[in-house]
């Protein structure tokens, strides 16, 4: 039986990485006692799958992992362990059964909703800049890796922003739409480091940034 | 104050792996401080990753949490760039779990795992907002406290460290806050409070005594202190038993993988094997097994608490466990734990090989094996007592077990050793890679080499270490030896290996050469990448050290040693029939044989072997 979870990667944890976040759960299921099925093979791994993978620095509100269980266990019972397994800042929101007839997670997702929150610049300097973003044909950024510097073109990913509201003295928080291709997608991060070109002057690793929900098709 | 967690987390978007600095563990402690006697910093001079690792770190703090009047936080080193941080934003360093500043506790006290963490351990003091010196603190200071095993040969940070604490800390931590909140409670002067402390077993206040340097060498001599002097010999802490000693079932599980991310089980402490190189083989003194029952209890406890799937069966030796193949057995088939099990060190025989087996360690992850010496000279002299043939037929088992990746550990500068002993380590890989494509395989030996360092309290600390350029030329001459499919060669950094020989020997004067690297910015020195060696020179330099003297003189017999005034149990007269046997390449039974060896331990300390299932460990003997 495959199983669906709605969990939170909280303020507490935000700075976990993808896998770390994996760790985390496989430990947490295992705590619970869940039976959780094995993969085949010369080392086999537990059948768990943690989609749509945030950095690290980014809380996520809804994120979504599954987990393929032997027999049909109880839900209820399986969510109440899991739920008192989770580490602090973590926590269990849904847990259904999936059918084997969906599709994969990653096709299904359409955008993510992440919420911006920056300090020390005006709302108006944020929106002139975002204007001129959402103006131009293509923004291009460099991504840095360790090996590697990949160019991408952020605008398309940019589905649309929301009004910056003033939070409190010095503080604006806004909403980010940015779009999923094909597993492909953009962080909130490069945008902001992006809007330097449009006479924004933000340190983008100061931006505390969540994402709100997924958004399916 | 530290800081707040908002502003905290609005700059942690600028270092490598924040989660380091973020705490919320499962299983950590997090007690009201303000309403405790002692608020204790348990401080690790390396980072998280590998600080949350060591398994002594977490029985001390598992055991101050058991105290309803302590509260232990933990701290460990930051990196560079948080170290930066820190100082852009004027914040202190602070603990994990209550995020205050490391100056606004009771007590610090540190892990001395080794020499080359000196460097974090003073500016882990200084971003804390400590001075320090010892004398340079007051009565608002923290007090500060070391253990580990440097902490028996500790005059380099003597000026730094208020007490050390020598020994098995587990009742010795307990001693030490109950001696702190008595004070605190009659609000005693800063000076009595050290001398109290003085009078508690294993521990070494070094404020109390006058180092005197003569022909013979250097001591350390109690101070009279109107009347009041401190122990000339301040004697390790042991722990009678293991088996009655508490184990933290229920660690703190971090939420990033640490170096070693699997649970930990303690089999035994100390070892018998006697190894004349090994520092922990002659500190960690008598074998002190646990019970399977209790092993075996333990494991599951920590895998279930944890989650985990693999649990390490851990000690300095774990197949030399009177149980270990029943243990192994009960916990994978018997009654199957569903986790995998592992061991940190095998020995170099069949019988490891068939236990690696049992483990069903998969025949890709390789397998190690440390014969430590190439020559039987060699492994003679190091008291490393295996033969040649036991060596191939370790090879042999482990190939016919599926195995085709084999690494060798070994040991090079090691006290009379010639090119031809060098030579000979190349001889036995290649014998094992003859033995591997005999059978059908395709093998890969690995050979990984490091320098050796004689170390205090062992039957080398009267050797000299070999220089960096003569170390690097027997690497030369062993990696052209090596050349070949199927072999393959790694080594440590020769002057990595220097650095660590001057401190682990080192007397008080090193202070100020440690102050002044820590000063021009030398941090992580254990990191190959980190350490700055034109620092060090200069520091050693400016304060007129000659690190030489420290790590390449043969010390003649009669040299008193700077940490002579520490006793680890084990008599020097000991030592040194061990050194002159080494010469002699004549080899010393492990104690638990049936023979005692003399050591002095059992006598001196009131101590025993203690094996587990009833079985009988020697008798000491005081004629030895």
């Amino acid at each position: 039986m495959r199983v669906r979870a709605v969990y939170e990667k909280g303020d507490r944890v935000r700075f976990l990485g993808h896998l770390d976040v994996g760790r985390c759960l496989k430990l947490a299921l295992r705590r619970a006692g869940w039976p959780i099925e094995m993969s085949q093979g010369f080392s086999p791994k537990p059948k768990i799958s943690v989609y749509a993978p945030l950095p690290v620095g980014v809380a996520g509100h809804r994120e979504y992992f599954d987990a393929v269980l032997s027999g049909r266990p109880d839900i209820g019972a399986l969510a109440r362990t899991l739920a008192s397994s989770l580490p602090e800042g973590f926590a269990l929101h849904e847990l259904y059964p999936v059918g084997d007839g969906e599709p994969p997670f990653e096709e299904t997702v359409k955008a993510s909703l992440y919420s911006v929150d920056m300090e020390g610049v005006e709302p108006e300097a944020i929106r002139r800049a975002l204007d001129a973003f959402l103006k131009a044909s293509q923004v291009l950024f460099d991504v840095v890796r360790p090996n590697e510097v990949k160019t991408v073109d952020l605008r398309p990913f940019v589905l649309g922003v929301g009004e910056p509201e003033e939070a409190g003295a010095d503080r604006v928080v806004l909403d980010m739409t940015i779009a999923h291709d094909k597993g492909r997608t953009v962080r909130p991060q490069w945008v902001i480091a992006s809007l330097a070109e449009f006479g924004l002057n933000a340190d983008p690793r100061e931006a505390i940034i969540d994402r709100r929900k997924i958004i399916f098709e | 104050m530290g800081p707040s967690w908002d502003d905290l987390k609005r700059q942690l978007g600028k270092v490598e792996k924040p989660a380091r600095y973020v705490g919320g563990e499962l299983g950590a402690v997090r007690k009201d401080l303000a309403s405790v006697d002692v608020a204790f910093a348990l401080a690790f001079p390396d980072v998280y990753e590998v600080g949350v690792s060591h398994l002594g770190s977490l029985i001390i703090y598992s055991i101050l949490n058991s105290l309803d009047f302590v509260a232990c936080e933990r701290v460990y080193m930051p990196w560079t760039d948080m170290e930066q941080l820190l100082k852009d934003k004027g914040w202190p360093l602070f603990s994990i779990e209550s995020r205050v500043p490391l100056a606004s506790f009771d007590i610090v006290g540190f892990s001395l795992q080794y020499e080359l963490t000196y460097t974090n351990i003073l500016a882990m003091l200084d971003l804390g907002g400590i001075p320090l010196r010892a004398e340079d603190r007051g009565d608002s200071h923290p007090l500060v406290i070391a253990g580990g095993p440097c902490a028996m040969a500790p005059e380099p940070l003597a000026d730094f460290v208020d007490a050390f604490a020598l020994g098995d800390g587990e009742e010795l931590v307990v001693d030490i806050v109950r001696v702190y909140r008595d004070w605190k409670k009659e609000g005693a002067s800063r000076r009595e409070l050290l001398k109290r402390l003085a009078g508690v077993e294993g521990v070494y206040v070094p404020s109390l005594y006058e180092v005197v340097r003569d022909e013979t060498g250097t001591r350390a001599v109690p101070k009279d202190l109107d009347g009041f002097r401190a122990p000339p010999v301040v004697r390790r802490r042991v722990l009678k038993s293991l088996e009655d000693a508490p184990y933290p079932d229920k660690p703190f599980i971090p939420l990033i993988p640490p170096i070693h991310d699997r649970a930990m089980v303690e089999i035994f402490r100390g070892c018998g094997q006697g190894c004349r190189f090994c520092q922990a083989g002659m500190l960690y003194r008598p074998v002190r097994e646990r019970e399977p029952e209790t092993v075996d209890k333990l494991a599951r406890e920590v895998l279930k608490h944890s989650g985990y799937d693999e649990v390490s069966l851990v000690s300095l030796s774990s197949a030399d466990y009177g149980f270990i193949k029943e243990a192994v057995s009960r916990l994978l088939r018997e009654d199957p734990c569903g986790a995998r099990v592992s061991l940190p060190s095998l020995r170099v025989d069949s019988f490891s090989v068939g236990l690696a087996e049992m483990l069903g360690s998969s025949a890709t992850s390789g397998l190690t094996l440390a014969p430590e010496a190439g020559s039987q000279r060699m492994r003679d002299a190091i008291n490393k007592r295996v033969t040649e043939e036991e060596v191939l037929e370790a090879a042999e088992s482990a190939f016919s077990a599926g195995y085709s990746h084999i690494k060798l550990y070994f040991m090079i500068g090691l006290p009379g050793e010639a090119d031809e002993d060098v030579l000979d380590i190349a001889r036995l890989a290649s014998r094992i890679r003859e033995i591997g494509r005999k059978m059908g395989k395709r093998p890969t030996v690995v050979v990984s080499v490091s320098g050796f360092v004689p170390k205090p309290h062992t039957p080398f600390q009267w050797e000299p270490a070999v220089p960096p350029d003569e170390l690097k030329r027997r690497q030369r001459l062993l990696r052209n030896a090596l050349r070949g499919p199927g072999l393959e060669f790694r080594y440590h950094d020769a002057e990595l290996s220097a650095l660590e020989a001057v401190f682990a020997r080192g007397d008080r004067r090193l202070g100020a050469a440690l102050e002044a690297a820590f000063r021009k910015g030398c941090r992580f020195d254990a990191w190959p990448d980190q350490v700055r060696f034109e620092a060090w020179a200069e520091a050693f330099r400016e304060t007129g050290i000659d690190p030489a003297g420290y790590a390449y003189r043969e010390r003649p017999r009669d040299e008193v040693f700077p940490w002579d005034h520490l006793s680890s149990g084990v008599r020097k007269a000991f030592l040194w029939r061990e050194r002159e046997k080494s010469r002699e390449a004549l080899t010393t039974w492990d104690c638990r044989e049936g023979r005692c060896t003399g050591c002095g331990i059992c006598g001196d300390f009131g101590v025993a072997v203690r094996l587990a299932g009833g079985r009988k460990g020697p008798s000491f003997e005081a004629g030895r």
